[in-house]
């Protein structure tokens, strides 16, 4: 499919100079974010999530399988991740590219790895039935940074999601419906996010929430997936330009900032469709 | 493939050394409409709603023929040529369905059928062919999922259905439709039995003495392709004849009940009243399809039995 | 299973249709059949490549994309569907050697799945009744309906040539009874599942429809057949309707552009340019000097 048109001249020029005086070509200042937006569907575990003209669907679901013979205690947390054209023609259906790699390698990270999700905690009979929690995440339109919009999404949707009551006795089990027994949220130790940050030129000026035309014009990226309980759970710089450490520091200082503000409004949110939708009566 | 993009059916000037295998390939279009303009088709069948058995290719069904399968069934439908081998395991049942076994169909394009394929993955056109069969058997229960469950919710028989064209020359959905059923009929359960302390299925190996349970098949289900060229029906396309067609319409007809199990259109319908004398009008031409069909089904079963 | 409560057996559910949703892409639509949505988006006509490129004509790639799971056999096979069914109404051979990209994502469709109780214990294991074939079939009847409606209407938001419009719809029958535009449990339920699409517009059609698309599964007579097809045409040109005026509602009624504000040009200084005179293509009139 088409190549990305490179950036001409003109606008690399305008986005460094502007850059040089703390500009942002939307208006933005340069540790801003963009405004997040999350909206909630019908079915639990659905989430939308919009930072600015970047959205990203995700949808959660649950199955139950076999464990794995040498881990009969853990569920499983399987995230996907591939990209259609419908977020840009620049992607094509069935081949990823390298920062699809990336980006995927990322949230595998964050969601996976940082234990966000207790995967004890899905086990039914050990050896026998565990739940296998499927992460579909959906890009719909790359305005620039669709990984900070896909982990909020992601974790939101985690948090959103409830799984069917489960009834072991001894080793025969009863999946209650949705409709009978109250379903169960997962067990989520903390919300890690991440927040990409964007290094153009020599000078090492640094952006947060990269829009399209700053992803294109960067020169490298550094991604911090944090926890509002200020712990860093995966940092990862892509890119050869080279970054004072002193640089890396106030950056990760903003990145903890941001996070406490994405959380508190993740949080609300969550709160809010809480009371609109009725999940269990008292 | 080159294709005019003319709709002439003139032959070009000055071509005196046209020789109608150049002719076909250069003008695939106008070859064929000459061929439809006096009641014949290319490969000799006759045009026409009067035409009765001969609008349709032979079809040929040998049983049996791998010794290492189960059961198998190899179909010839014209040049086409495509074998359906039966494989069985033993699985657990999926839990949401504790009482069912599985069927799973798949239909594979090697190379060797046609130069349309490569080796490779599974092409798009496998892909669908397995999609709609899976969708046919499911849909007509010919075999019931309830009839494969060795011991509820602990095992059940996952019955595949592997079938690999030989050579592709249209009408793959009949002939596979054709195939999975033949190796059906045939097919023959070994005797199975859950053991509760070991937690494992035992069973008797198929021998002369042991034969196995043949299981009691439900009406058959037997599918009839169309395409439409030109204000032309041709029932049983070729190859050559299904490229050039705008729509095709595929009705799968129940061997013993007078229900459909499958119809499938893509494309627009006749318009005007073709010479073959069907009427215009997408329904009359949906119910002549369906007629064609139930009498074609009869042949198709005298051939299995 | 329970007769309908919420509308009757030849209803439709509220439709919704907005247009225009993705920056990126040149058309984009999100259509509803009340909860199963589907968005589309089309980007095109554009470059293509060497070895899918046609001379005659565009070529057409659809993908489609379900949402729960990875795409499978049964997207490729829906790939196909949409690929006969817009072929030919597309005019294709407007946008020679360029790509049209068509890329279908189901938004939502509630899950069935632990919507009744399931138990592994030996005393709650009864066979299923076995007239219901279609369970083991995952229902998409409705979502291949929308994913065929928001197609079109991307197409229309791209503004791509057509020769009329494609609209389809999808009835079930339940224990005997018709209904149109079945929920995920009716279909599940369905003794048989038909998606019928229609195309509308000047020789493709007219103002009733003439049916492109059929795909029907399941045990069902040939009056059963016909029975849903004329339903499915009489709700297509519903839809049509619905369409129509949703798209009425945005570019106003007759369709054509606000007319451009002209302002008064500034009165003509006397200087005159020495410039040889320009063929230009306004109505002024050449007078003879």
């Amino acid at each position: 499919m088409p190549r990305e048109v490179d950036p001409s001249i003109n606008e690399s020029e305008f986005l460094h100079k502007a850059l040089q005086q703390g500009l942002r070509t939307d208006g933005r200042s340069v540790y801003d974010m963009r405004d997040v937006k999350l909206t909630f569907g019908d079915e639990l575990g659905w989430v939308e999530c919009r930072l600015g003209e970047t959205r990203v669907v995700v949808q959660v679901s649950g199955e139950i399988v076999k464990p794995l013979a040498d881990r009969p205690y853990e569920g499983f947390l399987v995230i996907s991740t591939e990209i259609s054209p419908m977020a840009s023609s620049a992607y094509e259906a069935g081949r990823a590219s390298d920062e699809e790699v990336l980006m995927a390698r990322l949230l595998e990270k964050a969601l996976r790895r940082s234990e966000a999700v207790d995967r004890e905690a899905l086990c039914i009979v050990a050896g026998q039935k565990v739940w296998s929690i499927r992460v579909d995440v959906h890009f719909l339109d790359d305005e620039g940074n669709m990984l900070d919009c896909a982990s909020i999404a992601a974790i939101t949707a985690l948090r959103h999601f409830r799984r069917p009551d489960v009834t072991v006795i001894g080793e025969d089990v009863t999946i209650h419906s949705m409709a009978e027994h109250v379903p169960v949220p997962l067990a989520i130790h903390h919300t890690p996010i991440c927040l990409t940050f964007a290094f153009f030129g020599d000078d090492s000026l640094a952006v947060l929430d990269p829009s399209h035309l700053e992803s294109l014009l960067a020169s490298g990226t550094l991604t911090l997936t944090l926890n509002s309980q200020q712990e860093i759970c995966v940092l990862s710089k892509a890119g050869g330009v080279p970054l004072p450490a002193d640089d890396i520091m106030k950056v990760i200082q903003i990145g903890v900032q941001r996070v406490k503000e994405v959380d508190a409004l993740i949080k609300s949110s969550l709160e809010m469709e809480a009371k609109k939708t009725v999940v269990e009566v008292r | 493939m080159a294709q005019s993009t003319t709709a002439s059916t003139e032959a070009p000037a000055g071509t005196s050394a046209l020789t109608p295998a150049l002719f076909k390939r250069l003008h695939p279009r106008p070859y064929l409409d000459r061929f439809l303009q006096e009641g014949v088709r290319p490969d000799g069948r006759p045009l026409g709603a009067d035409a009765g058995e001969a609008v349709w290719r032979d079809a040929s069904v040998n049983i049996g023929s791998i010794s290492t399968a189960p059961s198998s069934a190899l179909i010839r439908l014209g040049n086409t040529t495509l074998v359906c081998g039966i494989t069985l395991e033993i699985a657990p049942p999926d839990i949401t369905t504790p009482n069912q076994g599985f069927i799973v169909p798949n239909v594979d394009l090697p190379a060797l059928c046609s130069p349309l394929f490569r080796p490779g993955p599974p092409s798009d056109e496998a892909q669908v062919l397995s999609t709609r069969l899976r969708d046919i058997l499911i849909a007509s229960n010919v075999l019931p999922l309830a009839s494969l469950i060795i011991e509820p919710a602990k095992a059940a028989f996952v019955v595949y259905l592997d079938v690999v064209c030989l050579n592709f020359d249209g009408g793959i959905l009949d002939a596979a439709v054709l195939a999975c059923v033949g190796a059906l009929k045939n097919l023959r359960l070994p005797k199975a039995t859950w053991d509760p302390d070991t937690g494992a299925t035992l069973c008797e190996p198929i021998s002369e003495k042991a034969q196995g349970e043949s299981i009691p098949l439900n009406p058959l289900p037997l599918s009839v392709t169309f395409g439409i060229f030109n204000g032309h029906l041709l029932p049983d396309p070729t190859l050559f004849e299904s490229t050039l067609c705008t729509s095709h319409i595929t009705i799968v007809v129940s061997s013993t009940t007078s229900k459909l199990l499958h119809v499938y259109q893509a494309g627009a319908p006749l318009f005007s009243a073709g010479a073959d004398g069907v009427e215009g009008g997408g329904r009359e031409q949906l119910k002549a399809c369906i007629a064609l069909a139930r009498s074609r089904a009869k042949g198709l079963l005298e051939i299995l039995a | 299973m329970a007769p309908r409560t919420d509308r009757s057996p030849t209803a439709l559910r509220p439709l919704a249709l907005s247009q225009s949703l993705l920056a990126r892409a040149d058309g984009s639509t999100k259509f509803s059949f009340g909860n199963v949505s589907v968005m589309a988006s089309i980007t095109g006509p554009t470059e293509v490549r060497i070895r899918e490129e046609l001379v005659d004509k565009a070529t057409l790639e659809i993908n489609v994309r379900p949402l729960r799971g990875l795409a499978g056999p049964s997207h490729k096979a829906a790939e196909t569907l949409l690929t006969s069914l817009l072929a030919p109404l597309i005019l294709l051979h407007l946008y020679p050697r360029s790509l049209l990209q068509l890329t279908l994502q189901t938004l939502s469709s509630s899950s069935t799945a632990f919507s009744t109780a399931f138990s592994t214990s030996p005393s709650s294991l009864t066979p299923s009744p076995s007239t219901v074939t279609l369970q083991s079939l995952p229902p998409s009847s409705a979502e291949s309906a929308a994913r065929i409606n928001a197609s079109m209407l991307a197409l229309v938001d791209a503004g791509v040539a057509c020769k009329g419009m494609l609209v389809a719809v999808a009835v079930a029958f339940v224990e005997g009874e018709l209904r149109l535009d079945p929920t995920q449990r009716e279909e599940e339920m369905a003794t048989s599942r038909h998606v019928f699409a229609f195309s509308f517009g000047v020789d493709v059609g007219g103002t009733e429809g003439e049916c492109v698309g059929v795909d029907s599964v399941g045990q069902f007579e040939v009056d059963e057949l016909f029975e849903a097809q004329s339903l499915a045409q009489t709700a297509t040109q519903a839809i049509l309707a619905f369409i129509r005026k949703s798209i009425e509602t945005r570019y106003g009624a007759t369709g054509a552009p606000p007319p451009a504000a002209v302002k008064p040009a500034p009165a003509m200084k006397e200087e005159k340019m020495e410039l040889p005179e320009e063929e230009s293509e306004g109505d002024e009139s050449m007078d003879d000097a």
